[in-house]
């Protein structure tokens, strides 16, 4: 029971440190959410690990010149430390023969070394304001309390209003870097503002799930929302949802126990939401194979059905009775491959089961037709329309329904092609 | 031989564009008139995507100096719009056909603002003008080569410019395609619209283009196609003058020792 009595203290906001802390997380998880589309389609998700790897000197030098657990001086010291990283980054890889990945994973090491013995330094100190600086580490979402809550809404509010006024900046250079240029759209404008998003999303992202898992907060809601949507706006919106939800839950868990680190929780409920979309998705593993699957099963009761016509045409003896072996003696297959052919024109009435005996019906004799009937009007829109060679392409009439769409095949009968087809046939 | 033109929609004075010294077009001198479907015809590697995008100030030139309506291309780039060879995209962008085609409108307007009822519906349309109307929810991913094509072509109608400068639409594409394609084509040049085509099939040469330059890292030759694709400058450019571009790349190299 107890669990219930927490869940319902929590989410009821009795608690006024909780509401902040939840508050705070929202905006967070919001914020970081729809920034990730951008990072993760602008092909900038190592740049953001050096990024938030950068940020903690920022905010160990921060912490130095206030002396206090300020939240301003903090994120402008961790602001500043970011730029000076994504800076680095370019510096290296533009004078130097030092490849881009290589010069970020320089950067990332030099800043955190740095930011590691600043703390160090910190932790010595007589400064007993220093306690929880090491939060930021692996992000603990307790430390949230109401002045960061200003600092996090205006950090949103820039990021909203960024993303809306720069929209298809954003969406038009994303997708194709030379159109953009040739409507006289700035490249370096629209990656600077890029990078002035991450820097900000990440110097607040940090105090939730922390420098080193800051990066999983930005990239993985953003890939799981890109298997859902074809639409820029509707991925956005989505990243955004998953990591405020994800994040919420994160900060119950470790309500819940207080040893647990709250980042590594978002991120684990995070992860689940990314396994579950790519399996689960429309563009997912488990769709892509249901589909493949029916494809070849429509393949497979196609074939059979075509060639028991087609063998009953050349001895013009229809609806004549089979055993399971005859039809494998005109279908040569696995056995297991023709009962699963057969069960699926049985269900759809192509074929009539009695006593042992297998026999076509009158509606298995027009699917046949009309699957031989595709099948030379493939040949023709490729021969004559598309001047290809059919047999130089790989058969199947899962591309024939793609290509001979209703209104084609209606357009290949008005020209008459029902008088090749049946020449052909004679012959 | 370089046909002079008296009121050109494009004049190209000593353009060079070079990279790390190897000059990939080489003194470039040629003016197109209005509304000609202009090919530009050589072997690989002569420079015909460079010169396109020297031209559309997208690379860098070492020299050289172009006027477009008589003014610099920064001024009138509303008025140009460029189809580049399909691999700038990204592929996995989350865009339905009707998105990129949508994306042509900016290049009319300013990019801060939104979309009205007409910019749809010119994009709808010129959807149709390719024969892509059925697909407009389609993700960009899930369409075939040929198809990709049309809806960068219906792009570029969508962007209403008066000069089309277009790297290679034909490449990859089957007869189906490219005969669509190049109706459109024709309908643009009727409008009195001036389009560049990167081109290297000398077989359609003489079908497709009432101008031609022929190019070879240096024009060979630019006037109407009856005059310029002869044996003799074909020659030219396919062979025998491979041999004096690289002789020429040899002393420039030289010279800078």
């Amino acid at each position: 029971m107890s669990f219930w009595r927490d869940l319902i203290y929590f989410f009821s906001f009795q608690d006024a440190n909780i509401k902040y802390v939840v508050l705070g997380t929202i905006i967070l998880g919001f914020t970081c959410g729809i920034v990730g589309v951008i990072v993760v389609l602008s092909k900038k998700a190592l740049i953001v690990d050096a990024i938030s790897h950068a940020v903690l000197p920022g905010i160990c030098i921060g912490f130095m010149f206030s002396g206090v657990k300020n939240p301003i001086y903090l994120s402008i010291g961790g602001m500043i430390a970011g730029a000076a990283a994504v800076y680095l980054v370019d510096w290296m890889s533009r004078i130097s023969r030092i490849k881009k990945d290589a010069s970020i994973a320089i950067s990332l090491s030099i800043f955190f070394s740095f930011g590691v013995i600043l703390l160090n330094i910190i932790q010595h100190s007589e400064n007993s304001n220093q306690s929880g600086l090491t939060d930021f580490l692996f992000g603990k979402a307790a430390t949230i309390i109401k002045s960061d809550l200003y600092i996090f809404s205006i950090i949103f509010g820039i990021v909203i209003l960024t993303l809306t006024v720069f929209y298809q900046h954003f969406k038009i250079l994303l997708f194709d870097k030379l159109f953009a240029t040739t409507i006289g759209l700035s490249e370096k404008f629209v990656q600077g503002l890029i990078s002035g998003l991450i820097i900000i999303s990440t110097s607040i992202g940090i105090q939730t799930v922390g420098i080193v898992l800051m990066s999983a907060l930005l990239i993985t809601p953003a890939s799981s929302a890109l298997f859902w949507t074809n639409s820029f706006k509707k991925a956005i919106l989505l990243s955004g949802l998953f990591a405020t939800f994800s994040s919420v839950i994160g900060v119950f868990i470790s309500f819940l126990s207080t040893d647990m680190p709250t980042g590594p929780w978002i991120i684990v409920v995070l992860s689940l939401f990314s396994l579950f979309s790519a399996f689960f998705s429309k563009k997912g593993l488990v769709a892509k194979k249901i589909k493949l699957l029916k494809n070849k099963k429509k393949l497979l009761s196609d074939n059979i059905i075509k060639i028991i016509y087609e063998a009953e045409k050349s001895n013009n003896q229809f609806k004549k009775q089979r055993t399971f072996r005859e039809i494998k003696n005109i279908y040569s297959t696995s056995s297991s491959e023709l009962n699963s052919g057969i069960k699926i024109l049985k269900k759809h009435n192509y074929l009539k089961h009695s006593q042992g005996l297998y026999s076509i019906t009158d509606k298995g004799i027009i699917k046949a037709k009309k699957i031989i009937l595709l099948n030379v009007l493939w040949e023709f829109y490729m021969d004559k329309i598309l001047d290809v060679n059919p047999y130089h392409l790989p058969n199947g009439s899962e591309t024939i329904n793609q290509i001979i769409t209703p209104s084609i095949e209606a357009e290949l009968i008005k020209r008459n092609i029902e008088f090749k087809i049946i020449t052909k046939n004679k012959n | 031989m370089i046909k002079k033109v008296n009121d050109p929609i494009i004049e190209v004075h000593n353009l060079t564009v070079s990279y790390d010294n190897n000059p990939v077009v080489w003194n470039a001198n040629f003016s197109v008139p209005q509304g000609k479907m202009v090919g530009i015809v050589g072997p690989n590697g002569a420079g015909k995507s460079t010169l396109l995008k020297s031209i559309m100030g997208l690379i860098p030139r070492s020299t050289g100096n172009i006027k477009i309506f008589n003014k610099n291309i920064n001024s009138v780039i509303s008025k140009v719009a460029y189809v580049p060879q399909k691999e700038s995209v990204d592929w996995d962008f989350p865009a339905t056909v009707f998105d990129v085609v949508e994306m042509g409108r900016y290049g009319k307007k300013n990019l801060f603002k939104r979309l009205n009822n007409n910019d749809r519906k010119i994009v709808s349309e010129s959807l149709e003008k390719v024969k892509m109307e059925n697909y407009h929810d389609y993700h960009i991913s899930e369409l075939s080569g040929g198809q990709q094509q049309r809806v960068f072509i219906a792009r570029a109608l969508a962007q209403e410019s008066d000069i089309y400068f277009m790297d290679e639409p034909f490449s990859g594409i089957d007869i189906a395609t490219e005969k669509t394609i190049f109706q459109v084509l024709l309908q643009l040049k009727k409008e009195g619209k001036t389009i560049f085509v990167v081109h290297h099939n000398l077989q359609s040469v003489m079908n497709y283009f009432d101008w031609t330059i022929l190019i070879n890292k240096r024009i060979i030759a630019s006037g109407p196609t009856s005059d310029v694709f002869t044996q003799e400058f074909l020659r030219r450019t396919y062979d025998g003058n491979l041999t004096l571009a690289e002789k020429t790349e040899k002393d420039l190299k030289r010279s800078n020792l």
